[in-house]
């Protein structure tokens, strides 16, 4: 980060190569759609890049990125007028996430339908490895609540394939309901 | 399914990775500039706050909350810790001068005020000792008292109290022929003097003079009130007691108003009177009390606490706590406890002064009592209550013992030369080295004559005192 406040073409590279895939699947998670996805993570080394000596006020790289992504993502759905921009298709080539076996379709339909905000939590906990406690740091709420979320995702995923399975299962309350 | 099936499942997709174009996109669409960073190399957080963008605040404010909290809580305990511990090292400077400068103004506090031995042959108090041991109470009443002063003619029951205390009254005789005195009391043992059985001893005397003046034995009379007054006597150099002759000198104002002394019996109650006064007054006895108490203090702030420093500090029944206690709440709050010690140091030494000084004194007015809430008062009160009564009681009793001394001077100086004087100043030197003085006026009793007697007056320090003491004197003849 020193170097890339000090100007260091290299340094943009450098963090590019070590942060980008991870900033790529979390905002995979929250736009669901690969475009948008690269729209978002370009902005964010847009955002880092033109911020100058406040970078050497950052001490963990991969948590300041990821929180810009979180906040540059906040902003472009205030931007829009029709709030979350979804394209309410889930043909299988448009999925994202590529799973496979018949099961596959199951999990991605499950994941899409979670809400950006639990689902953020899910990639970012699972897939990214982050603590409650940061994930509740990068995405600006509390601990308690980013666990909770986590906690409903995986309850409505968990539900939506026992329904895909042929087994009842009641559907996990919704973040509003709490 | 269970949730962990769930977890599994997710962590086995396969996420795609971003594109290569948008690694090429990146770093062709941003421009970087380099420009040198003046303190790039400091350490994060030197930076200029205002410059932050919002976005760093809001994540290391986030990240930091509780940290912060925990820091805060930290800091504040440090800070009590550190408050208690300036003020407990000020208390106890505090605490240190004050005893520099009472110990410089009236002696070291470390020591006890201890009476010279004296041969035991020669010893009065185990002579009072012995006859206490013999003495027996009023058999008619459960509780041996008896109002004072006693009518006449002496009540029967009185009589037969006075009867059953002979050998005792016999044995207290021998106080007389013994000149030195010390109870070798030991401080801080609890029954080590026999009070009840000495005053029981003095009421027997006192009984049995007041028989033998009615019964027109003067002399008898006056040797009882001399074995009476040798009891307090015995006394007047211990600092932790002082003389209890109220009786004695009851006795002996009706001994000059209700019969008639020899020369001989009416000079040895005169020598036996000024043995009776206190070489320097109560000074000793307040001085003793302010070691006792500051003894008590300095080991309550190690959190040692005997069973005398419980009942002083903690003197309720209820609620019914281990003394334990009181020394661990000590050692917690010892910083309070120092200043109640510097405050209960700075109130003896006001009092000392006040006895010290001269007569007629000042009236202070007693500390009033503390709030409820005031801890530090209340402690440094549980101490020092009492203590501006001790020059009241000495005064008191040297205003009493005074005009004992100056009656029995004008009835000695009748029977030289036939009429009382017309002044007090005509008993110096023969019957009296010098006028005792009243310490509430800072002059002698009032005399006057009176027909063939005289009346002679005694303040004391509250007019009621005069009911029961020997303060005001009507001799008839």
């Amino acid at each position: 980060m020193q170097d890339l406040a000090a100007g260091k073409p290299e340094a943009l590279g450098e963090l590019y190569d070590r942060h980008a895939a991870s900033l790529f699947r979390h905002a995979l998670a929250l736009t669901r759609r690969r475009p948008e996805a690269e729209d978002l993570v370009h902005a964010v080394f847009v955002k880092i890049a033109t911020t100058g000596t406040a970078l050497l006020d950052v001490r963990t790289p991969a948590h300041y990125l990821h929180r810009t992504l979180h906040t540059t993502w906040i902003d472009a759905q205030r931007r829009t007028i029709t709030g979350e921009r979804v394209v309410e298709s889930f043909a299988t080539e448009s999925r994202v996430w590529q799973t496979g076996g018949a099961d596959a379709i199951d999990l991605a339909r499950a994941l899409d339908d979670l809400p950006p905000a639990q689902r953020e939590v899910v990639v970012l906990h699972l897939i990214e490895g982050f603590s409650f406690r940061e994930v509740g740091r990068l995405t600006g709420v509390s601990l308690f609540t980013a666990a909770a979320r986590y906690r409903l995702a995986i309850g409505r995923m968990k539900a939506k394939l026992t329904q895909a399975s042929g087994l009842a299962q009641p559907i996990a309350r919704t973040e509003d309901d709490l | 399914m269970k949730r962990t099936d769930v977890e599994h499942l997710v962590r086995q997709m396969a996420w795609p990775e971003p594109p290569a174009s948008l690694r090429a996109r990146v770093l062709a669409d941003i421009p970087i500039v380099e420009q040198p960073i003046a303190g790039a190399a400091r350490v994060a957080g030197s930076q200029d706050p205002a410059r932050r963008p919002q976005i760093a605040r809001e994540t290391e404010r986030s990240g930091h909350g509780w940290r912060r909290a925990a820091v805060l809580v930290g800091l504040g305990i440090l800070f009590m810790l550190g408050s208690c511990t300036g003020f407990d090292v000020w208390a106890n400077r505090q605490v240190e001068a004050e005893i520099a400068r009472i110990e410089a103004r009236f002696g070291t506090l470390d020591e006890k005020t201890r009476v010279p031995a004296v041969p035991a042959a020669d010893n009065r108090a185990r002579m009072v000792r012995a006859a206490a041991a013999l003495a027996v109470r009023l058999q008619d009443r459960p509780y041996h008292y008896f109002g004072t002063p006693v009518p006449s003619p002496v009540p029967a029951n009185l009589r037969a109290f006075a009867e059953a205390n002979r050998e005792a009254i016999r044995l207290a005789a021998e106080i007389r022929n013994r000149h030195q005195s010390n109870w070798e009391h030991k401080p801080g043992v609890r029954g080590d003097l026999p009070w009840t059985d000495i005053s029981i001893l003095g009421d027997a005397l006192y009984i049995s003079a007041l028989i033998e003046i009615e019964a027109g034995r003067a002399d008898e009379a006056s040797s009882l009130i001399v074995s009476d007054l040798g009891i307090g006597a015995s006394m007047r150099q211990e600092a932790e007691f002082w003389p209890s002759n109220e009786q004695a000198l009851l006795a002996t104002r009706r001994l000059l108003t209700a019969s008639a002394p020899s020369k001989a019996a009416l000079k040895e109650v005169a020598w036996w009177l000024n043995e009776n006064r206190m070489p320097d007054g109560m000074r000793p006895r307040i001085l003793a009390r302010m070691k006792q108490g500051h003894e008590m203090f300095a080991r309550l702030e190690q959190g040692d606490v005997d069973r005398d420093t419980a009942e002083i500090v903690y003197p309720e029944s209820w609620p019914d706590w281990p003394s334990a206690f009181i020394g661990i709440a000590a050692q917690i709050g010892r910083p309070f406890v120092r200043t109640a010690h510097l405050r209960y140091l700075q109130q003896m030494a006001q009092v000392i002064e006040l006895e010290s000084g001269p007569r007629p004194r000042p009236v202070l007015p007693e500390p009033p009592p503390p709030e409820p809430w005031a801890f530090v008062d209340r402690l440094t009160h549980r101490f020092a209550d009492g203590a501006w009564n001790y020059s009241d009681a000495g005064d008191d009793l040297a205003a009493e013992l005074g005009a004992a001394e100056v009656a029995v001077a004008l009835r000695r100086f009748k029977l030289d030369r036939k009429n009382y004087p017309d002044d007090l100043s005509a008993l110096v030197p023969v019957y009296l080295t010098r006028l005792p003085i009243d310490p509430y006026t800072g002059q002698p009793p009032a005399y006057a004559r009176q027909g063939d007697g005289f009346t002679l007056r005694a303040k004391a320090s509250s007019p009621w005192m005069t009911r029961w003491r020997a303060l005001e004197w009507n001799v008839p003849k």
